[in-house]
């Protein structure tokens, strides 16, 4: 389903990813591991078609995106794909419920069909009394289940994670790997993370090693 | 939904960080003053031209048709009233009213004085309803009075310097060979504020000018058209000369015959327009400054809607609605202090000016809705289009630093 074809990227002088490819299928669910600097980032950053690879390609679902404009991209990753960060990276001024409905908005989809999309969402990941707080009244579990909801709201293809529980203490971090793996079997989602979290790292169905730029 | 809208809300009514919210205050500040100075400004020049001009016009009427020989000599040349214009002109759309006068230039003698003046007759259909209104002292009269002596209006000016009052009785000598001398009595003193006109000119019955210069009552100096709108006064000269006009009659409008008021009038303008487009800088200026400020503090915030999808263009439209509220906050504050302030002056007249050199004592204010709506929406027009110059800024965010960017 997502493709990376031989992609290369360098910064300046440091060649960061050299020559990857990578094949993620449906449902499935893919962690990323390496050093820090390894280029993991880089390499979901290209897949999430945030940053364009200076070599090599990458096609999701048969659509070569190395031709696309700005434009283009920007919509595709409005309807396909989810990113979830270390940090939670959500609005202050909105509350949870408005911020897992942003990206629905942002693809001009109708207003009540989100508003009830995102509620459910939320509902399903036990934040039903939370649809009106701010960010800042939530706590850093919560904070990511919204991030997540968000996420999944204009139900992508895939899910990218940078380190999503990097921030959290060991039991929101467990919670969150199980929401992970319960989504994946209760919606077929598919999850590419990059983790330095060995325990998740093992939980998923494929890990993959990067290291000096080459997956191993 | 209007998304980007919706976002520029929150974060408009939203907590700012400190510094975005002094910039805020900042450009607030900036655009306020800008539609103050520029409503002030250009209410102050529009009363001061219309003010001055409705003296002149009042006094004068619009346009003037004479015989153009009268320009030669020192003494007026006669034009007969039997005109086909005289009085069936003012059936013409646009025409007020037509008036005849008489001048004959004299010299007042007092006991200790003397006094050049030209003594402006005014007939039947004088129109009184300007004159009424500068009289210091006295009142008017109607032509066709026999009292003796005969009655005359002079100027404040022309009482001041020779110490007269409303019921003295003056001596003028007019300038024939040999002199002709006429007693007068003050029936009052006027003031229009147009100072060398005032010191020039007093009024009386046309029937005695026409006596002094052997005329007979068919005779006069020529005649003063007073028009609807002074907007039109070059089209209604031209409209005039080409119409009614005869053999050696011409008519002249005001602007024609005193160019170098009109043209001093006009000479505001150009004060007007540096102050508007200088004002307009200042809140350019200024409200760049602050998109660019509110676009760097908000970096993240852009990264994120990145991520989700949202183009640049999506982002640029919620800075500028954000720089549009900004905009919008000044010129009501700036029409609220700007009317205020014209309202004071037009009131209690705080601004004062030497009326000899400006000919008027209070600093006149006019408010032109037209004006003052061009003023609003050319601010915010003329900055929501420059405003999209530092928008593009928008889209060098680069969504990868700009998440990394806390």
């Amino acid at each position: 389903m997502i493709q990376a074809v031989n992609v290369s990227k360098a910064y300046g002088d440091i060649q960061v990813l050299k020559g990857i490819s990578l094949r993620i299928d449906k449902g499935e669910v893919v962690s990323i591991v390496g050093a820090s600097g390894a280029g993991k980032s880089t390499l979901l950053h290209i897949i999430g078609l945030l940053d364009r690879p200076d070599g090599g390609e990458v096609i999701i679902d048969d659509n070569n995106l190395a031709n696309m404009s700005d434009k283009d991209l920007s919509s595709f990753r409005n309807k396909h794909i989810g990113f979830v960060f270390q940090f939670h990276h959500l609005l202050p001024e909105f509350t949870a419920l408005e911020n897992v409905c942003i990206p629905g908005w942002i693809g001009k989809r109708n207003d009540n069909e989100v508003k009830e999309q995102a509620k459910e969402l939320l509902d399903y990941l036990g934040l039903k009394e939370r649809f009106n707080h701010k960010p800042s009244q939530l706590s850093g579990g919560e904070q990511q289940r919204v991030a997540v909801a968000r996420a999944l709201i204009n139900h992508p293809k895939v899910v990218l994670a940078d380190e999503p529980s990097g921030n959290l203490d060991s039991d929101n971090a467990r919670e969150l790997h199980e929401l992970f793996f319960r989504l994946r079997k209760e919606f077929y989602q598919t999850f590419v993370i990059v983790t330095h979290n060995e325990e998740l790292a093992k939980l998923a169905d494929r890990e993959v090693i990067i290291r000096d730029g080459r997956l191993y | 939904m209007n998304t980007a809208w919706f976002i520029t809300r929150k974060i408009a009514l939203s907590h700012q960080p400190n510094f975005s919210r002094f910039i805020i205050r900042v450009a607030v500040a900036a655009i306020a003053l800008s539609i103050t100075v520029m409503i002030i400004a250009g209410s102050l020049v529009s009363g001061f031209q219309i003010e001055i001009s409705t003296k002149i016009f009042g006094f004068w009427g619009h346009v003037r048709i004479y015989d153009y020989n009268s320009t030669i000599g020192f003494q007026d040349k006669a034009v007969s009233i039997h005109q086909k214009f005289y009085p069936d002109i003012e059936k013409m759309p646009g025409v007020k009213h037509i008036q005849v006068y008489a001048n004959k230039p004299g010299i007042i003698k007092t006991k200790n004085e003397i006094e050049s003046i030209v003594v402006r007759g005014f007939g039947n259909d004088f129109d009184t309803s300007f004159l009424s209104k500068c009289m210091q002292s006295g009142k008017t009269f109607q032509a066709g009075d026999t009292s003796y002596p005969r009655k005359i209006l002079i100027s404040n000016s022309t009482a001041t310097r020779l110490n007269l009052k409303t019921g003295d009785d003056i001596i003028i000598y007019f300038v024939e060979q040999p002199p002709r001398v006429r007693k007068f009595k003050i029936a009052g003193i006027y003031k229009t504020g147009l100072e060398e006109f005032d010191k020039l000119y007093a009024l009386t019955d046309i029937a005695d000018i026409q006596q002094l210069n052997n005329w007979s009552a068919d005779s006069v100096s020529g005649f003063e058209i007073f028009i609807d709108d002074v907007k039109n006064i070059s089209a209604m000269g031209k409209k005039i000369n080409e119409n009614y006009i005869g053999q050696n009659l011409v008519a002249q409008t005001m602007k024609e015959i005193n160019p170098n008021i009109f043209d001093w009038l006009e000479l505001q303008n150009i004060n007007e327009y540096v102050i508007l487009i200088l004002m307009t800088i200042v809140a350019i200026i200024n409200m760049a400054t602050a998109l660019l400020i509110l676009i760097l503090e908000r970096t993240n915030m852009i990264g994120i809607l990145k991520t989700q999808g949202a183009t640049n263009s999506f982002i640029r439209r919620i800075f500028i609605y954000h720089a549009g509220i900004i905009v919008f906050q000044g010129i009501v504050i700036g029409n609220i202090i700007g009317l205020g302030l014209s309202y004071l002056q037009s009131r209690y007249g705080i601004i004062r000016l030497a009326e000899e050199s400006y000919y008027v004592k209070v600093a006149p204010v006019h408010f032109d809705p037209l004006f003052i709506a061009a003023v609003n929406i050319g601010v915010l027009v003329v900055c929501l289009i420059v405003l999209l110059i530092p928008s593009y800024l928008v889209s060098k965010v680069s969504p990868v630093k700009a998440i990394h960017f806390r």
